[in-house]
């Protein structure tokens, strides 16, 4: 459990200009994740699952919850393009269908990033999109590791 | 069982729960299945409006949370539901999510709705536009409401027989030890009867009343014993008083007989010597009259002495009607003679209406008859100074050898009051008795001829009325008979039968009473028969194996040996009965005795006392 509250905080270059940019920010994407677990931490592919609501514990059965981008954020439409590659409201469709049919907790939609860097920071298991994850200040509770490409 | 606590309590009590339970069957299902379906539409309807909240909440306010909760709650809680929720597309609705998955409920729901219950909500989130569709299926529904109507089923059935218990345990713990009670109290009373209470080890009321029953029972039991042994004794005391009772009766009746006798011995002589003294015509008109005095008192002694000897035989009821083929015209000439006589030197119009078959021969008791005949006629004499007495007697056949025979005497004499002739009858009653009685009687009269009628079969007919007279008469039916002409003359009871001797008959008078033998000579002298004498049988025995004679006259109750020894002797004798005619002289006026005196082999009875007119009807009969 020690490990479990570690907060780690993960900064992951997910998009680079190959995977293209969206119409209102142009910038890349960082997901910002609290997790229970520091080895887990480096499967993209269980992250990308859980934001997609596609899995709805960690590896390690901690309960995973997702912050998306709500209808004004800022990259309500990019997450959306690269989660989903459909329209913000596709998102919201397919999240609705899916806390709908049971399969996944439901979200929690925040307006910008400090709210995504504090939902996170404050609940271990939560995963977040941000566009710049430097603005939160370090602490010695935050652990900030950079993930690799 | 009918009108058994059973049938009155326990039966209907569970009759009417089983038609309630039944009505409440039939009823009660169908209107759950309506309340039901009410509240499942009511429910959708419920769900369907939160799963629109829930769906406008989180498309306009983008919080899925009360649509996460709302699906917790219903996959928690199922019931076969489907939710459909439903986008407004440019070609109508499109599905967007449904639950559970894969269903195509909308689909199936077109296809046919009757199949469904359907509730739905609508919501409106900018772009988010649609429905939400709760369905439940008829048939989930239908097999709840079996599921229900089954478990309703289940519970009536434990309530019917719980009730079955419960009318088993009234009928096993009430009603069968209270009709067993009810069935053995009315036997309790008979002792004999070997009905047992049972018993019940039971603190209730029933143990209690059971209880009851055994002690009255048991008291019942020593209160027989103790009868019995109470009955014992007085059946004891009644058997040693009835003893003592027949000892007494039979005292009283020998002492009647001994009596009867007794005083018709000497009044044989005295009546006999009077009917002599009367022959005598040189007597003055003073001496005529003591003399007629004292013969009419002595018949009236007679009298007196036949009715009370009479009264005692009807009392004791040893009488018994000897009937025999009679002439009925010559029984009642003979009866009318005789009435004739009692209205000599009166100054009364006797009348006699004769108007009976002649040739009519009819089983009767004549003695009787004539009792009846002369008590009625006599009577009507004694209460009629002047005036009229009519007889009259009639008769006609009613039948194939039956006649009736119609007798009535009729006075116009004093007459009878209501009074009295409601107590006419009774024992020693006579009218106007008292100390200043006018008319002469024992009163018994009246009662034999009631008594002699009752036995005939008939009764006494009486019509009076006081100051103008009097009816008495009753009717006889009587059985006829035919007689060969060769059985000549026709019997007549114990009369003497005609003796065929054509010169005078030599008689034997056998009697211990020398005055009677003088009294009897005198008589028979007065008709100029002479008569031998003897004192005891062994005497008169004697004298007919020596000498010859036609009629043998024996008394009867002699020292030593009696009259009907010297029957027996003669009849051992058979030549000395072959021309013998042989008469009981007795002051014995029994029925009975006369008849078996008869039996004994005599010809005829004459009864002390024996007056100068029957000897001079007995001296003509048998020189005859």
């Amino acid at each position: 459990m020690q490990r479990l509250a570690h907060i780690v905080l993960l900064i992951i270059a997910m998009w680079s200009s190959g995977l293209g940019a969206p119409a209102s920010y142009a910038g890349e994407l960082f997901i910002v994740a609290h997790l229970p677990d520091r080895e887990a931490i480096l499967d993209n592919t269980e992250l990308l699952k859980i934001l997609r609501g596609k899995q709805r514990n960690w590896s390690s059965g901690f309960g995973a919850r997702v912050a998306l981008p709500s209808r004004d954020s800022d990259i309500y439409d990019e997450v959306s393009q690269v989660l989903f590659q459909s329209s913000g409201s596709m998102m919201q469709r397919n999240w609705f269908k899916l806390v709908f049919a049971g399969k996944a907790n439901a979200p929690v939609y925040l307006d910008n990033d400090a709210d995504v860097l504090e939902f996170v920071a404050s609940q271990p298991g939560t995963v977040g999109v941000v566009i710049s994850p430097f603005s939160i200040e370090q602490s010695d509770q935050i652990i900030v590791l950079k993930a690799a490409e | 069982m009918n009108r058994s606590l059973l049938a009155k309590l326990a039966i209907p009590m569970l009759a009417a729960s089983i038609v309630v339970s039944l009505l409440i069957l039939i009823v009660v299902p169908d209107r759950q299945e309506q309340a039901l379906e009410r509240s499942r539409q009511a429910e959708l309807g419920s769900l369907a409006a939160a799963f629109g909240v829930a769906a406008q909440t989180a498309f306009a306010y983008e919080d899925l949370n009360t649509l996460a909760g709302l699906n917790q709650l219903v996959r928690e809680d199922i019931r076969d539901l489907h939710v459909a929720i439903t986008l407004d597309g440019a070609e109508g609705d499109e599905l967007m999510a449904e639950f559970p998955e894969g269903q195509n409920i909308m689909g199936r729901m077109m296809q046919t709705p009757q199949d469904y219950l359907v509730a739905s909500a609508n919501f409106d989130a900018q772009e988010f536009i649609g429905r939400v569709y709760v369905v439940q299926n008829q048939a989930a529904l239908a097999a709840e409401i079996s599921a229900l109507t089954l478990s309703l089923y289940t519970v009536f059935a434990i309530i019917l027989g719980l009730q079955f218990v419960i009318a088993m345990l009234l009928w096993r713990q009430v009603i069968r030890p209270i009709s067993a009670a009810a069935t053995l109290a009315p036997r309790l009373a008979n002792t004999r009867d070997k009905a047992i209470v049972a018993k019940l080890q039971r603190e209730d009321e029933i143990g209690i009343l059971q209880q009851a029953l055994r002690n009255l029972r048991a008291k019942l039991l020593r209160q027989d014993r103790q009868n019995r042994r109470l009955f014992g004794s007085l059946e004891d005391l009644v058997d040693q008083r009835t003893e003592e009772l027949q000892r007494a009766l039979q005292a009283k009746d020998t002492f009647t007989a001994s009596m009867s006798h007794e005083l018709r011995t000497p009044l044989h002589s005295m009546t006999a010597s009077l009917d002599l003294l009367a022959q005598d015509r040189d007597m003055d008109r003073k001496k005529t009259r003591y003399l007629s005095i004292a013969r009419q008192s002595a018949k009236n002694l007679l009298l007196l002495i036949n009715d009370l000897l009479d009264f005692q035989r009807w009392a004791s009821e040893d009488v018994s009607l000897y009937q025999s083929p009679t002439s009925l015209i010559e029984m009642i000439q003979e009866n009318i003679d005789v009435a004739s006589i009692l209205f000599e030197e009166s100054s009364i119009d006797f009348q006699a209406d004769i108007n009976v078959d002649s040739d009519a021969i009819v089983m009767i008791d004549r003695q009787r008859f004539s009792q009846a005949f002369l008590n009625l006629t006599s009577n009507a004499r004694k209460f009629t100074s002047d005036g009229q007495v009519i007889i009259s007697v009639e008769s006609c056949v009613i039948g194939p050898q039956c006649i009736e025979l119609t007798f009535s005497v009729k006075d116009s004499g004093v007459g009878i009051s209501k009074v009295d002739l409601d107590r006419l009858g009774e024992p020693f009653f006579q009218i106007g008795s008292g100390l200043n009685r006018k008319y002469s009687g024992t009163g018994l009269g009246l009662n034999i001829v009631k008594r002699i009628l009752d036995q005939m079969g008939s009764a006494l007919i009486i019509e009076s009325t006081l100051g103008e007279g009097s009816l008495f008469g009753f009717k006889l039916t009587l059985n006829t008979v035919l007689l060969d002409e060769s059985e000549g003359d026709v019997a007549e009871g114990i009369e003497p039968k005609v003796s065929r001797s054509p010169q005078m008959p030599r008689l034997l008078y056998v009697e211990d009473s020398e005055t009677n033998q003088l009294v009897m000579q005198a008589m028979l002298d007065h008709f100029g028969l002479e008569a031998s004498l003897a004192s005891s049988a062994e005497e008169g025995f004697e004298l007919l194996s020596t000498q010859s004679f036609d009629i043998l006259l024996a008394d009867i109750q002699m020292p030593v040996f009696s009259g009907l020894d010297l029957m027996q002797w003669i009849n051992d004798s058979s030549n000395l009965r072959a021309n013998l005619r042989c008469f009981a002289c007795t002051a014995n006026a029994d029925e009975d005795a006369s008849a078996e005196f008869l039996k004994a082999g005599f010809d005829g009875v004459l009864t002390k006392p024996i007056s100068l007119n029957a000897i001079e009807q007995f001296v003509r009969a048998e020189i005859r």
